[in-house]
């Protein structure tokens, strides 16, 4: 019996990461099996019931015992099926508990960068839906290949006792099944990734539709979204019954084989017993057993394209977790070439300040693009330093900051933190180590303590009182029905933007570390709270190093470096030098 | 699931065409065993001819392949309609949905709302597949086999399996369902309190791990709450086991009771041998019917739960009632001549947001909203756009009230543009149309030279056709904005709304982008809210407004020299710059 199933690497990972949940697994087979091979008994002894009794073949009391006999042998196989309902559950919950914890780790440890945002949905639907189909599959279509083995098995060694050339049918005929399933698995394993990839694709779409219901509603185009939601909704039924078509057809295939052996079987022991070569008992056992016989094969069918969505999840979370965000970073290259854009002046900086940061011809360019979006970029920050990355929208600032940080990787060239590469193993340390304010903070459906809690749980609440304070947060949120137990977020209490920032400040000052990464942190502040927000940044101790993406000159003028993102380069200017001054005017228009 | 019965609609003849196939193709399993049953005993007494033998064999082959040819018919269309049903559903559920946004995102999160439309109307495939036909198929089984034994066995038998099919096919579905209801309920609630965790802890992936922690704390909650699923998933299989092992226990023991209860009738030669083979086999196919029936009853719970929560969102108000088919009502206002009067507002938590707006809007007149954040700037385009109605005062258009105006109406004339707008997965044009369907591409290219988006889109290979988000086409923060600036510009209404639009741009470009827009909005209405006064100095009313009352109002000339809020806003301003 061969199982058409390739295993991806991430299959394999997945399958190891397992391993623990092995003993239940063997438990529902076992069960199975069990209760499968008490089948056979019990079958025998209806034959010898049914033939027996009327012909007085049996002694009365020993139909009793027989009777007795036969309702043990039901018992028994009514506990072996608990059992494998029991341990299957088992199964399925450590395996679903395992895979979700793993993936959720995964995720955070990746964390999504600010451009990966488009695929939340995605994501959404890979945590929950995905992780659910895994069950299926687990639970009845793996222990299913092995009842598919042994049970037909054992039928055939008892025909061939009573019957050999009915075994010999039997035999022939099962040698069908997997031919059909190979057939017809190849076909269904393309309609079943188009429709798991319609299902996906169902699952993102109404994501987008209610984050988007806002948007839509304002231009008059929520209501038209009913039709579209009804067309995808359409799309999948049909990818759907595509791939149920051909499920079905395999199902019908196999209910064909089997009902052809076993007419072929009935006929000719109809014959023999016609001619007396075969008593009726052995008869009747050759016919029910033959039924039996194919039963497991065909739920194997039909069990495998019930759980084939289940299979393709299962791939995709592996190949998900088998990737990690490091693992194609950090090739450092050694020969050190000067890098171009340092001055002297970098120089002597690095000689009595510790570089913090510092990266190496850099290159990034986003998956199945061509042109990088950052070629070669080299740059430092030295501890202590206040920097201002500048360039226009589209630039890639954003994704320089999503580099140094670890959400992206580059292609080639290295980031060195604290003088050691960036790579999986001190990637949790460095993340420690900053601050990050990105351009939308999210805000989880929790209260607002716990929204500011969330950059340092074990924070005291005295600290959460100081930061809320700085950040200004206190002064909407004593008006809030419940302070600072108003739940916030999604499904909560709304907050103007202006609010949001003001809870991502004080998450990040909340956290202490030695190096803040911040994207406009001022947009959506009104003036006397980006006036005090430069305040906080120009009072910092010396040691805290701060780099700002700024669209406004204001916030360039009193910064030790600019870093000027333009064409994929990142060129440093000195503020102090009076030449790079001049070339730092040409972005102050409009500020 | 009454209630849930509406939702059938238009199924009916589909519906009844799958139980008739369903039946056959169950008949059709019992006239094969019947006849085989009959066929093997019958040759065990050596018939003088095997003529004899002709019709059975020939019932068998028939049957054997009826059988097939039935249950894949009856599966395709069972299919087909639970899909269709489960379509209309979403539909259903998006319409109820639609008029209730935004206040009902009060209560409920996205995570809520996404998990009712997929994961709820996911569970109601069950209802559909297995909770309203095979119960009818089982019933109509149930009479044919009792038929056939009661004619070839005797009544008695008959009788005990009935009992038998009774005890598969209503009692232990009913235990079932009774006995896990409870846990069922607490499932789908815990199922959904973790998918909105899920939903959290994805949206804010970044935030979270750049916490101290790693977001292990976050991560700690989510496994509670998966844990608390397990325990009910735990509970539930206790029961299902059960009912899972009495399952096989009766059907195999309504076989062993038959076989006991033949006896005296077989030792008094009342029923030969053929007959009695013919009753064991029937009594073995009758079952099939009825087997699945328990283990459905027992999600049963499951689905009255997720029916309840697609249900509940009607009980929500919708908070702007559309006018009763007033036609009058549905025509567009002439001149668009905005007022709000008086106005106060809270939303449903009760907070006053709002208090005492009096505006007054015009094609021409360019107004300024300034203000603290979290002033109630904002609120003023909810109302204006009749997301929200006000509580107090009105909000007019050419003298007539908004709540007496359709929703669609009021915002076919306004256009909003703030900091954060959405970006469709799909492509840049899509992205453009949503404003204007019937656009074409040179009014797009138009478009997007005013949003300075023409730089960006034309070196694209694929240009306005790229998807957005695919094949590492990832707009930056500054080119989604742009792009919600096109696509609000290509909408061509005759209000514009501007909150805050050209925060995520830097300098450079916001300067020109707002040249356009000044230019393409000469004589339209325009309320721009800002927290820069100096992009503000040419408008004709600036309103100041605090803590939701507006507490200077006027021309920035004027205002500047008052010495009142303004002017120290304008100070600041002017001293950090």
């Amino acid at each position: 019996m061969i199982i058409h199933m390739q295993y991806s690497q991430g299959m394999r990972k997945i399958v190891k990461d397992l391993r623990g949940t092995w003993p239940w697994f063997l438990l529902t087979t076992l069960s199975g099996v069990v209760e499968g091979l008490f089948m056979i008994p019990q079958i025998y002894l209806f034959a010898k019931l049914i033939t027996g009794i009327p012909t007085h073949m049996e002694s009365s009391s020993m139909v009793m015992r027989m009777l007795w006999l036969l309702g043990f042998l039901i018992l028994v196989r009514g506990i072996c099926r608990y059992v494998v309902q029991w341990a299957g559950t088992h199964l399925a919950i450590r395996v679903k508990t395992k895979l979700r914890s793993s993936l959720s780790l995964h995720l955070l440890q990746q964390g999504l960068s600010e451009v990966n945002q488009q695929q939340v949905g995605e994501w959404i639907h890979t945590a929950y839906t995905d992780i659910e189909s895994v069950e299926p599959f687990i639970r009845f279509a793996l222990p299913q290949i092995v009842l598919a083995i042994v049970i037909p098995a054992a039928v055939l060694i008892v025909v061939f006792f009573t019957d050999w050339i009915s075994g010999l049918i039997l035999f022939t005929t099962a040698q069908l099944i997997p031919f059909f399933m190979i057939l017809l698995g190849r076909v269904a394993r393309q309609k079943t990734q188009k429709q798991w990839a319609a299902m996906r694709r169902l699952g993102a779409h109404f994501y987008e539709v209610i984050e988007g219901l806002t948007t839509l509603k304002l231009f008059n185009r929520s209501q038209a979204q009913r039709d579209v939601v009804a067309k995808v909704g359409e799309r999948y039924r049909k990818a759907t019954m595509d791939t149920l078509k051909v499920a079905f057809l395999s199902s019908f295939a196999m209910e064909l084989i089997s009902t052809i052996g076993t007419a072929m079987v009935a006929v000719g022991v109809g014959l023999r017993l016609l001619s007396g070569h075969l008593s009726f008992t052995h008869a009747l056992l050759t016919i029910m057993l033959a039924g039996e016989f194919y039963l497991p094969l065909r739920s194997l069918g039909s069990q495998f394209h019930a759980s084939m969505e289940g299979r393709l999840a299962l791939q995709h979370l592996g190949d998900i977790l088998n990737t990690s965000p490091m693992q194609s970073s950090s090739i450092v290259s050694d020969n050190r070439v000067q890098d171009p854009v340092m001055s002297a002046s970098d120089l002597t900086l690095l000689k009595d300040r510790r570089p913090i940061l510092r990266v190496e011809q850099m290159t990034f360019t986003y998956p199945e693009t061509q042109e990088p979006v950052l070629k070669d970029v080299s740059l430092s920050v030295a501890a202590g330093e206040h920097i201002a990355v500048v360039g226009s929208s589209g630039a890639g600032k954003s994704t320089l900051f999503s580099l140094l940080i670890g959400a992206l990787r580059p292609q080639t060239g290295a980031i060195y933190v604290h003088g050691e590469p960036l790579c999986e193993g001190n990637i949790s340390a460095w993340r420690r180590d900053i601050s990050y304010l990105g351009q939308r903070p999210h805000i989880f459906s929790a209260s607002v303590l716990e929204n500011i809690r969330m950059s340092r749980p074990s924070a005291e609440l005295d600290e959460v009182w100081r930061v809320a304070e700085q950040a200004g947060v206190h002064s909407f949120v004593h008006l809030l029905p419940q302070g600072y137990e108003t739940k916030i977020g999604s499904g909560g209490m709304s907050l103007s933007s202006g609010q949001v920032q003001r809870i991502a400040v004080a998450r990040m000052l909340l956290k202490p570390c030695s190096i803040w990464l911040l994207d406009e942190p001022t947009a959506h502040l009104d003036v006397e709270s980006e006036r005090w927000f430069r305040e906080v940044i120009h009072r910092l101790p010396s040691s805290q190093t701060v780099l700002i993406i700024a669209h406004r000159l204001s916030t360039v003028e009193r910064m030790d470096k600019v870093f000027v993102v333009r064409n994929g380069r990142v060129t440093t200017i000195e503020s102090r030098n009076q030449g790079d001054q001049r070339q730092l005017d040409t972005f102050q228009v409009g500020g | 699931m009454e209630t849930g019965l509406h939702w059938l609609n238009r199924q009916w003849g589909r519906m009844v065409l799958s139980v008739g196939l369903g039946f056959s193709s169950i008949a059709s399993n019992i006239g094969l065993m019947a006849i085989a049953g009959y066929l093997i005993a019958k040759a065990a007494t050596h018939p003088s001819t095997i003529l004899l033998l002709w019709v059975p064999i020939v019932s068998v082959r028939f049957f054997g392949l009826s059988r097939a040819a039935f249950r894949y018919a009856e599966r395709l269309i069972s299919h087909d309609v639970t899909f269709r049903i489960l379509s209309h559903i979403r539909t259903r559920f998006y319409s109820m949905l639609e008029p209730r946004w935004p206040s009902a995102f009060a209560k409920w999160s996205i995570g809520d709302f996404l998990d009712r439309i997929t994961n709820d109307i996911e569970v109601l495939q069950n209802v559909f597949l297995r909770v309203l036909t095979p119960p009818i198929v089982a019933f109509m089984a149930a009479g044919l086999s009792f038929a056939i034994i009661s004619v070839t066995g005797s009544f008695l038998l008959g009788c005990v399996l009935l009992v038998g099919l009774t005890m598969v096919g209503v009692i232990l579905p009913m235990v079932g369902h009774w006995s896990t209801r409870r846990i069922d309920q607490s499932y789908t609630d815990g199922r959904s309190r973790m998918y909105q965790k899920i939903c959290d802890l994805v949206s804010g992936t970044q935030d979270l791990s750049m916490a101290d922690d790693g977001g292990r704390q976050f991560l700690g909650a989510l496994d509670i709450l998966q844990e608390r699923l397990n325990t009910y998933q735990r509970q539930l299989v206790l029961r299902q086991a059960v009912i899972e092992a009495c399952t096989v226990v009766i059907v195999s023991g309504t076989a062993w009771a038959m076989l006991a209860c033949a006896m005296p009738r077989v030792e008094h030669h009342l029923l030969g041998s053929v007959m009695l083979t013919v009753v064991a086999l029937t009594s073995m196919a009758s079952f099939e019917a009825v087997l699945p029936i328990p283990m459905t009853f027992v999600a049963l719970g499951e689905n009255v739960a997720s029916v309840r929560r697609l249900q509940e969102i009607k009980n929500w108000p919708v908070q702007t009632p559309d006018p009763s088919c007033d036609h009058d009502r549905r025509r567009l206002p002439d001149h668009w001549h905005v007022r709000m009067n008086d106005v106060s507002f809270s939303y449903t938590s009760g907070n006053p947001i709002l208090s005492g707006i009096t505006l007054d809007l015009y094609p021409g007149k360019h107004m300024a909203i300034v203000g603290h954040n979290g002033g109630g700037k904002s609120t003023i385009i909810h109302l204006l756009t009749r997301l929200w109605d006000t509580q107090e005062g009105t909000v007019t258009i050419d003298d007539i009230d908004l709540r007496s105006l359709a929703g669609e109406v009021v915002r076919s004339g306004f256009v909003v543009i703030s900091a954060h707008t959405p970006i469709f997965n799909a492509s840049i044009a899509d992205n453009l149309r949503i404003a204007k369907p019937t656009a074409d591409l040179e009014e797009l290219q138009k478009v997007a030279e005013v949003a300075q988006l023409s730089s960006w889109i034309d070196p694209l290979p694929e240009g306005f056709d790229t998807v957005i988000g695919e094949f590492g086409h990832v707009p930056s923060g500054g080119q989604r904005q742009r792009i919600a600036i096109a696509r609000a510009v290509l909408a061509n209404a005759p209000i514009l709304l501007f909150d805050e639009p050209l925060e995520a741009l830097d300098a450079q470009t916001a300067l020109e982008i707002k040249g356009n827009l000044e230019a393409i909005s000469r004589h339209k209405s325009v309320i721009w809210i800002t927290h820069h006064l100096k992009s503000i100095g040419t408008m004709d009313e600036i309103i100041v407004l605090s803590q939701g009352s507006i507490i200077e109002r006027g021309i920035h000339q004027e205002l500047i020299h008052q010495s009142g809020p303004y002017q120290k806003m304008w100070d600041y301003e002017m001293d950090m710059f």
